[in-house]
């Protein structure tokens, strides 16, 4: 009796001195203290919010919620969220795909916003399955120049792929140094398609221009997320694309002719990436793998940048919240990275020091239980997506269950890189400079 | 200005929590209150320590320390340890590959003790690369008159021509037939079997009984393994991890081993390393090595009932420090004892196998967390770990910083009885001669 007192004694003493990282946040204090909410809108059931966009002119102040069906309920379209006070975001609009109940899986995944000629768009990227309408739609693209009026909101095109059916799980909007807006979109097949937005939407037939391919071998979808920058250094426009094998960098200022510059594979513990962002120079990236565990991975692309490598394999560090949980999107502003951490809300650490990534803030939006949620090990659940205004500093974050957030980071009152020593990019666009010097 | 003063500081203030909770041992405190070190015995250079076993009749307190070169020098071979003392481990042999200068590769790396008729051996499993030896799996010494290091002689070589590069993992099993089975890993697909009755009693060449094969399509390898009677089935049972994942096959009739189920497809796991189940055989304690991998717990109810043919999502996870790896274990009921690479010994509970509990640790690597081998220099510091069952004697070998045994309070022995579970371990009954109705 008193050698098992001992040994629980000693089990507790140990344990209390142990505590996960994951005890930070807390029910009665989900939040750091730099770290403000200002508002909060639940949206719908559990687990039928997705993706999220925000954009970014202070005189239009609209995020865009992709909705979803991924669980026991949920509408398949999009919200159009009022964040004129950001303190009580409103729901202005709700597109839905028409006949929702013979519509397959999730619906609304992705989504991001453009301007093209003066006008606003949105463009919410959709996934149906096979044994009903639509199997073959990969987004619609809504007109919404005219809001806050949600009457004014139409819708100007669908884009499908009958020979790559399954639609767009996710997309990114570039703008090409040419001038051209781009929509990047992953499909059922080994490359990601690349459309011309402002063809699309002046009612042009060939808005699709370019395939991005992947040299991963044997595989089905190509890429499961990705990003473009313009890499400053260079003169070039780059696609960070994450997808079989790994992660791959290419130069598609041609956009007829991209060029592999980079390859991140082989890495331990990714046989899949999927989200994939650099830092505004193009050295440092931030890379996701989607299972249970895994945490970010902070890789410097330098060596095959400069050509002493092909192919890197090693991280120079990690980061993550909960090591037994999984973070999800991130938006990068150097040197914070804004995380929606799923069960762990949102997240922001610093990559001040890219070989020790640091916690710097942070609010738990899901205080369900841990075990709630898709994917194995109900990982999935909580914060899904996260936007980041760059010109006040503002943050947003979508919730599978919990709804749409706004926030604010002490100190963190907006976002230029130039302040920071860096190029100004960022995954937030600049809609009306024409072309680059040079480029065209 | 004053906003990037705020921002500094407020990192600062966010930041200094999350670092102190890395990890709860330091430089200053590298233990925590429930674990004693006996004992510490530096070995050699850094890197140069590799796995590690212990005898568990209390009259033989001898420890086996395979030698091996990751980093500098040419140090291949065994070290024999005498812990009759354990306060004061001393080496009494330091046994070494012949021609040191012309044997390249590994050397020594795994290691394992056994018993037949009335004489202990111990099997040293090398990796030799290009020069003499590049085909040589292990060498048998003949350790029954220890502490007396002039008696300890060689009895035996296991030599595989056509799978050049050695045994990078062995364990000996007991089987319920009573023949005392070495289990190998080879460069090629399978796991080998040698009766080691007939390799020390002069026939190397027919030792050979078997390989288990891996349930892979093509080729296939395993990288460690673990055998152990399943009181349930009253089946021997292989546990292998290897490419894919884990296999769990029945080699009751070690000439035709049979696929009982596998875990593969897990998310993170492209192959398995070590794989240990409890002793019961339900719940597993699995390894993948790579940076930042935790250990994953799995419970194998459905396949050993044969609800299913593959297990493929964990029941929890446990890892020291996440940044880091852990590498083997030792499976005490509830406990698991870890040599975590970095982080030292490691002990967790799994009395609740959904939610493991760390109870205890000491790190006994301090140094560069920047130096070791591997992606992410992971691999340095506790590489090998072993349990005395009958007084609950724990000892570490260190890849740099020697040899050390430790006592965790209140953890005198463990017998699986006493936590109402099959006395089943790593430990064999070597005294057994064959399990009643199997043979």
């Amino acid at each position: 009796m008193k050698r098992t007192t001992t040994i629980l004694l000693a089990m507790m003493i140990v344990a209390f001195a142990f505590k996960p990282a994951s005890a930070q946040w807390t029910t009665e204090k989900p939040g750091s203290d730099n770290i403000e909410v200002i508002g909060h809108t639940p949206l719908g059931p559990r687990l039928s919010i997705a993706d999220m966009d925000l954009e970014q002119e202070l005189s239009r102040p609209y995020a865009y919620v992709a909705r979803m069906h991924y669980a026991e309920a949920g509408e398949k379209g999009m919200d159009i969220v009022s964040l004129a006070d950001p303190a009580n975001p409103k729901v202005i609009y709700r597109w839905r795909i028409e006949n929702q109940d013979l519509h397959m899986k999730t619906g609304g995944m992705d989504v991001k916003h453009f301007k093209w000629n003066g006008r606003y768009y949105v463009v919410q990227s959709l996934q149906f399955g096979s044994g009903g309408p639509d199997n073959d739609l990969g987004a619609v693209v809504l007109d919404v120049t005219g809001l806050p009026d949600p009457n004014s909101v139409k819708e100007v095109a669908r884009i499908r792929e009958p020979e790559t059916p399954g639609g767009f799980h996710n997309i990114f909007i570039y703008k090409h140094s040419s001038g051209r807006v781009l929509l990047i979109t992953t499909i059922s097949g080994p490359h990601a398609n690349v459309y011309d937005l402002g063809t699309l939407v002046e009612g042009g037939k060939n808005a699709l221009v370019a395939k991005i391919p992947t040299p991963a071998e044997n595989t089905r979808r190509g890429y499961h997320d990705f990003y473009a920058g313009f890499h400053e250094e260079s003169g070039t426009d780059r696609f960070y694309g994450g997808g079989t094998g790994g992660y791959y960098v290419y130069d598609f200022t041609d956009m007829q002719n991209p060029s592999l510059l980079v390859t991140l594979t082989g890495i331990s513990g990714v046989s899949n990436g999927h989200t994939f962002t650099p830092d505004p120079t193009g050295r440092y990236v931030v890379a996701e793998t989607e299972y249970k565990y895994a945490p970010l991975r902070i890789f410097d692309l330098k060596p095959a940048l400069d050509g002493t490598r092909n192919n890197i394999n090693q991280p120079i560090s990690a980061w993550t919240p909960a090591w037994d949980g999984l973070v999800h999107n991130h938006e990068v502003r150097w040197p914070y990275v804004f995380v929606s951490g799923y069960h762990d809300g949102l997240q922001v650490f610093s990559l001040m020091d890219p070989s020790n990534p640091q916690t710097v803030g942070y609010f738990d939006t899901f205080t369900g239980p841990r075990s709630d949620g898709g994917m194995s090990g109900g990982v999935a659940n909580g914060a899904f997506g996260i936007d980041v205004r760059n010109a006040d500093g503002l943050i947003v974050i979508s919730d599978m269950t919990t709804g749409i957030w706004t926030f604010r980071m002490e100190g963190f009152n907006g976002w230029n890189g130039e302040d920071w020593g860096v190029p100004n990019v960022s995954s937030a666009q600049k809609w009306d400079e024409e072309s680059r010097e040079g480029t065209n | 200005m004053k906003n990037l003063l705020t921002i500094l500081f407020l990192a600062v203030v966010v930041v200094a929590p999350s670092q102190a909770q890395d990890t709860a041992w330091t430089q200053l405190k590298p233990g925590s209150d429930n674990v004693t070190v006996e004992g510490h015995i530096p070995l050699g250079g850094v890197l140069n320590t590799m796995d590690m076993e212990v005898e568990q009749e209390m009259s033989r307190p001898f420890a086996y320390v395979a030698r091996g070169t990751v980093g500098a020098g040419s140090v291949r071979g065994t070290d024999i340890i005498d812990i009759s003392n354990p306060a004061s481990p001393k080496v009494l042999l330091r046994w070494r590959m012949e021609n040191p200068d012309l044997h390249t590769g590994l050397g020594g790396m795994d290691i394992k003790y056994f018993k037949y008729g009335e004489r202990y051996y111990v099997v040293q499993s090398t990796q030799f690369g290009p020069g003499p030896n590049s085909d040589l799996g292990a060498y048998i010494l003949d350790v029954t008159d220890l502490p007396d290091p002039s008696k300890v002689f060689e009895a035996a070589r296991i030599h595989e021509p056509d799978l050049p590069g050695g045994f990078h993992n062995i364990f000996i099993y007991k089987h319920s037939d009573g023949r005392v089975i070495l289990l190998a890993t080879i460069n090629g697909a399978g796991a080998n079997m040698y009766d080691l009755g007939k390799a020390v009693s002069g026939d190397v060449k027919g030792a050979f009984i078997g390989t288990v094969p891996i349930a892979v399509d093509q080729g296939g390898f395993y990288h460690d393994l673990y055998a152990a009677w399943h009181p349930d089935s009253n089946q021997d049972r292989f546990y292998g991890g290897g490419q894919g994942g884990y296999y769990i096959y029945n080699i009751t009739d070690t000439d035709k081993p049979e696929l009982e189920f596998t875990m593969t497809g897990i998310t993170g796991v492209s192959w398995g390393h070590t794989f240990t189940p409890s002793p019961d055989g339900r719940y597993a304690v699995t390894e993948t090595e790579y940076q930042y991998a935790p250990l994953r717990m799995f419970d194998m109810k459905k396949g050993n009932d044969g609800e299913v043919e593959n297990i493929r999502s964990p029941i929890s996870a446990w890892t020291a420090n996440w940044k880091n790896l852990v590498h083997n274990h030792e499976v005490r009921w509830p406990y698991v004892f870890v040599s975590g690479y970095h982080d030292g010994l490691q002990v967790f509970s799994l009395m609740d196998p959904k939610h493991p509990t760390t109870v205890a640790y000491y790190d006994t690597y301090t140094g560069p967390r920047d130096v070791g081998a591997m992606g992410g220099a992971v691999g340095n510091g506790a590489f090998g770990v072993d349990v005395r069952n009958a007084d609950g004697l724990i000892l570490i070998s260190d890849m740099s910083t020697g040899f050390w045994t430790f006592r965790m309070e209140g953890f005198n022995g463990w017998n699986g009885e006493d936590w109402g579970m099959p006395n089943i371990s790593s430990v064999q009954n070597w005294d057994e001669e064959s399990k009643e109705g199997t043979r």
